[in-house]
């Protein structure tokens, strides 16, 4: 990501922070799908049906006009925590990872600026070419393919006396990669590739929650924590402070699992 | 690696592969790949990514290195020289070493299972 290319140009991106129209609003609605629905319960068909389209737009170009997100939207970030198995089996404590569902509306605009992106990106390729990920038109069997070619050619030229048939190769893991990218290094690599630097704003203060976000759990209760990463997706939490200590399965609620999140509401 | 290409031989090489996080890195050699590494080592180090080496995998097609390779390389040690620089392996045993795996023994990578040995 922070290969520099001659070619990147900031005027590139300028459609990024164009006015949103009601067309790309209602594109992402369609396209959103069944995803799961935040604390409101309000999935993408509810807003669909809502015919708030309109309204929809002018906030999201509120949004993207003021070049900042509204008061609470951020600050306030409300996220749902809800843990599903690692693998297959029972939903416990040594046997689940968090996941944060954010509001449908604000993933909304993210995918309509996400689609921007990738659009940008599909006319400039300004991606380091090993890696297949965000660019549109490749995907992950290019690198299936080449990873197999290589052993196979490799294979077959073994025992060349110049040693070429020898291949040495080593698959990486990356612990919580999303989790432990520092912010700084987000707006490098943005900043890099010449993103306009209101963009990158709106996309690093979306993480960026000092006071913490409120979190409802699907029990039903809240409180204010803080947590680093993604806001949407896979969140790094201590087992202690969502879920039980044992066998909670994610559907029933006990007492035990209301003082676990007190705890965490005292905590935070 | 060498391919046909447009009638002509063309000399290939392929570093790495990377699909979001998920790493391929390749050597003719196992300096080399230990080369590699340093620079993959060496830029976590300083963007605060973190590489498990007891989850990643080490194989290769060279025989010398035995059914089971008998060393494998380590993602622990120190970076010299900036940008044209080396990298000094550690020598201790521990977490940062790659696990290495047999000739047969699979290993799933970018969704689908490796081995040096088809």
């Amino acid at each position: 990501m922070l290969g520099t290319h001659a070619w990147a140009n900031g005027a590139i991106y300028a459609p990024l922070m164009l006015p949103i129209t009601t067309e790309e609003v209602d594109t992402s609605l369609k396209a959103s799908g069944s995803t799961a629905p935040g604390p409101s319960g309000l999935t993408t068909e509810a807003w669909r049906q809502a015919g708030v389209t309109e309204d929809l737009t002018a906030v999201f170009n509120d949004i993207i006009t003021r070049r900042e997100w509204p008061e609470g939207m951020v600050d306030g970030l409300i996220c749902l925590i809800f843990p599903i198995a690692k693998k297959l089996g029972i939903c416990t404590a040594d046997n689940a990872r968090p996941i944060a569902l954010l509001e449908t509306v604000l993933k909304v605009l993210t995918r309509i600026l996400g689609t921007r992106w990738k659009a940008i990106l599909q006319q400039h390729p300004v991606l380091e070419r090993n890696q297949m990920a965000f660019v549109p038109g490749v995907d992950i069997m290019e690198n299936i393919e080449v990873d197999s070619f290589l052993w196979e050619w490799c294979r077959a030229h073994q025992d060349s006396e110049d040693g070429s048939g020898h291949l040495h190769a080593s698959y990486l893991d990356c612990s919580k990669a999303y989790d432990s990218v520092a912010r700084w290094l987000t707006r490098a690599a943005m900043g890099t590739h010449k993103l306009p630097p209101e963009f990158i704003d709106l996309v690093v203060r979306l993480d960026n929650v000092p006071a913490g976000r409120q979190v409802v759990t699907e029990v039903g209760l809240t409180a204010r924590i803080s947590f680093p990463g993604m806001a949407q997706g896979e969140v790094c939490l201590r087992q202690s402070s969502w879920c039980h200590k044992t066998r909670w399965s994610g559907g029933s609620a006990n007492t035990e699992g209301q003082e676990s999140v007190d705890e965490m509401g005292r905590r935070g | 690696m060498w391919m046909k290409w447009g009638g002509e031989d063309r000399q290939v090489t392929v570093v790495s592969l990377h699909f979001c996080d998920d790493m391929v890195v390749y050597g003719e050699s196992f300096e080399d790949l230990q080369q590699n590494l340093g620079i993959i080592s060496e830029w976590s180090r300083a963007t605060g990514m973190k590489l498990n080496g007891g989850k990643s995998a080490y194989l290769t097609t060279d025989a010398a290195e035995g059914m089971v390779p008998a060393r494998s390389p380590t993602l622990h040690g120190v970076w010299k020289g900036g940008c044209d620089g080396s990298f000094t392996a550690s020598t201790e045993t521990g977490p940062g070493h790659l696990r290495p795996r047999g000739w047969d023994e699979e290993v799933r990578t970018l969704g689908v299972q490796q081995r040096a040995v088809s």
